[in-house]
């Protein structure tokens, strides 16, 4: 009987120390033909990642789960691979897929993987937020951030309350900001002038900077990605030495973009409003990031951008979530984030306002939480 | 060949027609090279044209099929002006009607405009794509590679003109040229397919031939019948002195001898006309064997001693030779010989200072014999080329037959005869080589 009891204890417990595969897929546009992103940031994330695992590895294990990640890299110029890839990673039962960031990019990846939970590092227009409780973003929302980019423009830099934009057109999130800035504007009393769209990374601004002049605006709304924001102002300043900037969240930052190693931006200022601070006060907001500032682990690697941090935030959460919903497969753990909705991914930094100068970007201060 | 060109046209025809006819093939050749050419590099042009659309609209559908996905934020006009410059291409539509029946793609030309068609994948209704490129036109082959293949065609009009020419020379000039020779030795008809007026300067040379031989004949026969009546003229008349003393028995002895002894002078000379005569107007015939050449001089210096006595000049025969041993004719070589000193002594009859000299003299030289005959006389009086031809005798009594049948001799033997002036006596200087060998030449 000692010995009957004894090999039940034993099973039991092997059986219990068994750990509940969790596949998670990590999807970014990074392939070598991304003219925005770089071999290096390529090595953040996957840098990112691992270091998310080492530190959510034993809460992990203790909670009776073990991570399966996948990393997905396609060319940011063929956005319907990002659907397509989805497509694949739900068939190949991922529990989660994490990204990517652009908006557009996004939703092409929950039409492919429609059943799936996703969650976008900084995807910020307003269709993510209609997507359902079961695909959710980081970033706070384009009208959130419009709102506070527009409250800080009435104070800044409208002399005549008028302004012009200059938008990506092929850019889901730009043009959303743009709809969203122009109605905040509005009920703040500033009247968008003018809105001139563009297309592609070096559209031909001649015709627009001319035009720009002639209607002395008191700022510009960039609401652009990073290559094109930089062309612009290099532009524009040439004909309108003062002119003011106001960007959306997607100028890049002091290590990845293309308005921060711009050189002939001498002279300009702006400001741009994101989602996320910098990473080390964007860390100490929440215990994984508390966690990393504490680890003296030398493979531990603090993240060097905004995207980093949200991914470490998002692993935070869903381990988190796994181990408040215990569920034993995929259905179980896609209820549960429906259940949660919103809360289930959500953002602890609120909307942060950076500074732009001779090109320089750099954190001023965040807004709301 | 022959068949296709007509025979017997003039060397204007022939002259136009060797450069119309590699004209023509070249024309016709770089019009053939040009079209094929062309149309080749039209067809591989099409190809990679077709090749480029492919790989376009794939980019292009796909990016117009994610702008699409997104519904009405998505903006896939302003996709598709953004890839009208990305990928280079002349239209980008959309379309809501299927252009292929069934196929992944296809293309379509119209107005200098090849259009590929495809279905936008991914869309939940079926749109479809079409992509523009200018069509290959012929100006755009118009290239480094095009001029090059057009000079190919010059080339091979060069090369089919130079062949061509040369036939046509070599057939309708140069043969017939050539055959000219063989007629004036009667050998050779005029052929039909010779040029008219190569036709007519034959019969015109045949005719004129013709007429010379008759001449030549002629005069020759003159020539024989005068010296063969100034010759029998004195042993006629012997024979009419014996008749007048017939009663006579002494005097009629006295003048037997007499006739006898003209007979013996006169007998001989006749012959020798005679078969001059005859071997000038045949082949000699020789019988070699083997021998030295100083029986022949000996032979020589008798047969010439009484005349040379009767001309007063002085007759040298030397043999430096050393019994040199080699296969001749015995008989003609002196007779040919004797026929080259006997005009020497003649001709010294006329030396104008200092002593009548006529010299034989033979040496031996590498492989062949030479016999010198040179005189005191003048010198040569015509040309050495017009030498040997008949009617060219300077002497009064002669059928200018001697000197070609002394060649004839000296052919045969395959050696030569040449001609200067002697240096030690300042006449003429004839020169004999004969080969020494086996001459292998009887006939």
């Amino acid at each position: 009987m000692k010995q009957y009891l004894t090999f039940a204890v034993f099973f039991s417990v092997t059986a219990n120390a068994a750990t509940i595969p969790v596949k998670i897929h990590f999807f970014e546009a990074l392939a070598p033909k991304d003219t925005t992103s770089s071999e290096r940031f390529q090595k953040e994330y996957d840098g990112a990642i691992s270091t998310a695992k080492i530190l959510v590895g034993p809460r992990l294990k203790k909670c009776g789960y073990q991570l399966e990640t996948s990393t997905v890299f396609y060319n940011a110029s063929d956005a319907l691979e990002a659907m397509e890839r989805g497509k694949a990673s739900a068939n190949q039962n991922a529990w989660l897929i994490v990204g990517p960031r652009r908006s557009n990019h996004y939703v092409l990846l929950v039409k492919g993987a429609e059943n799936t939970p996703t969650v976008s590092t900084m995807a910020s227009s307003k269709e993510v937020f209609e997507l359902g409780s079961t695909h959710n973003t980081m970033a706070p929302s384009n009208a959130q951030m419009a709102r506070v980019a527009a409250t800080e423009a009435k104070k800044r830099a409208a002399k005549n309350k008028t302004f012009v934009s200059l938008v990506s057109e092929d850019c889901v999130a730009c043009v959303d900001f743009a709809e969203s800035f122009a109605a905040e504007a509005q009920k703040l009393g500033i009247k968008n002038t003018k809105t001139f769209k563009v297309a592609g990374e070096t559209p031909n601004l001649s015709d627009i900077v001319l035009d720009i002049k002639n209607l002395k605006p008191s700022f510009v709304l960039l609401p652009n990605y990073s290559k094109v924001t930089a062309q612009a102002i290099a532009a524009i300043h040439k004909s309108v030495p003062d002119a003011f900037y106001v960007g959306g969240d997607g100028w890049g930052d002091s290590r990845f973009g293309f308005v921060q190693n711009a050189a002939d931006l001498d002279g300009t200022h702006g400001f741009t409003v994101r989602g996320f601070p910098t990473t080390e006060e964007g860390l100490k907001a929440f215990p994984l990031g508390k966690d990393l500032l504490k680890s003296k682990d030398a493979s531990v690697q603090q993240p060097g951008s905004a995207s980093a941090l949200s991914l470490l935030k998002i692993l935070d959460s869903t381990v988190s979530l796994l181990c408040e919903s215990k569920p034993k497969n995929k259905d179980e753990f896609t209820k549960a984030i429906s259940k949660k909705g919103r809360s289930a991914f959500k953002s602890p930094w609120g909307v942060s306002i950076y500074e732009m100068k001779s090109g320089d970007i750099s954190f001023g201060r965040s807004v709301s939480k | 060949m022959k068949l296709l060109i007509p025979q017997g046209k003039s060397l204007k025809y022939y002259g136009l027609l060797s450069w119309v006819v590699p004209g023509v093939i070249a024309i016709v050749a770089c019009g053939l090279i040009f079209v094929g050419f062309t149309s080749y590099s039209l067809h591989a042009e099409q190809k990679r044209i077709e090749t480029l659309l492919i790989e376009k609209s794939t980019l292009a559908a796909r990016r117009v099929s994610a702008e699409l996905l997104l519904g009405d934020r998505g903006n896939p006009n302003a996709i598709i002006r953004l890839l009208l410059g990305e990928l280079n291409v002349s239209g980008i539509q959309l379309d809501s009607e299927p252009i292929c029946a069934g196929a992944e793609y296809c293309f379509t030309n119209r107005e200098n405009i090849i259009s590929i068609h495809r279905k936008i994948p991914a869309l939940p209704e079926a749109t479809y794509l079409s992509v523009d490129l200018p069509a290959p036109a012929w100006s755009n082959l118009f290239s480094i590679g095009t001029l090059v293949w057009a000079t190919l065609p010059i080339v091979l009009m060069f090369l089919v003109g130079v062949f061509f020419q040369r036939y046509i020379l070599r057939r309708y000039f140069l043969q017939p040229v050539q055959a000219l020779i063989e007629t004036s030795k009667g050998d050779r008809d005029a052929r039909d397919y010779w040029p008219e007026e190569i036709q007519n300067i034959s019969k015109q040379l045949a005719s004129s031939f013709q007429v010379r031989d008759q001449e030549v004949f002629a005069q020759i026969a003159r020539g024989v019948i005068h010296d063969l009546r100034t010759l029998i003229h004195a042993p006629l008349a012997s024979v009419d002195l014996v008749d007048e003393v017939e009663n006579n028995p002494e005097k009629r002895l006295r003048r037997l001898e007499s006739l006898k002894t003209i007979c013996a002078q006169q007998l001989p000379k006749m012959r020798e006309i005679i078969d001059h005569t005859l071997d000038g107007s045949r082949d000699v015939s020789i019988r070699a064997s083997g021998g030295n050449i100083s029986n022949t001089l000996i032979g020589v210096s008798k047969t010439l001693e009484s005349l040379a006595k009767q001309s007063n000049a002085e007759l040298i025969v030397s043999d430096a030779t050393r019994d040199f041993v080699f296969a001749h004719d015995a008989v003609q070589v002196e007779r040919a010989i004797t026929n080259l000193a006997k005009n020497a002594i003649e001709a010294s009859q006329e030396t104008l200072s200092g002593k009548r000299v006529v010299r034989v003299r033979a040496e031996a030289a590498e492989q062949s014999i030479k016999i010198h005959i040179e005189d005191s006389g003048p010198g040569l009086k015509i040309a050495p080329s017009r030498l040997f031809r008949p009617l060219k005798s300077t002497k009064p009594h002669g059928s200018g037959l001697g000197l070609i049948v002394t060649r004839k001799i000296i052919e045969a033997h395959g050696g030569t005869i040449d001609f200067s002036r002697s240096a030690d006596f300042g006449g003429a200087h004839f020169t004999v080589n004969l080969p020494a060998k086996d001459a292998g030449g009887a006939t």
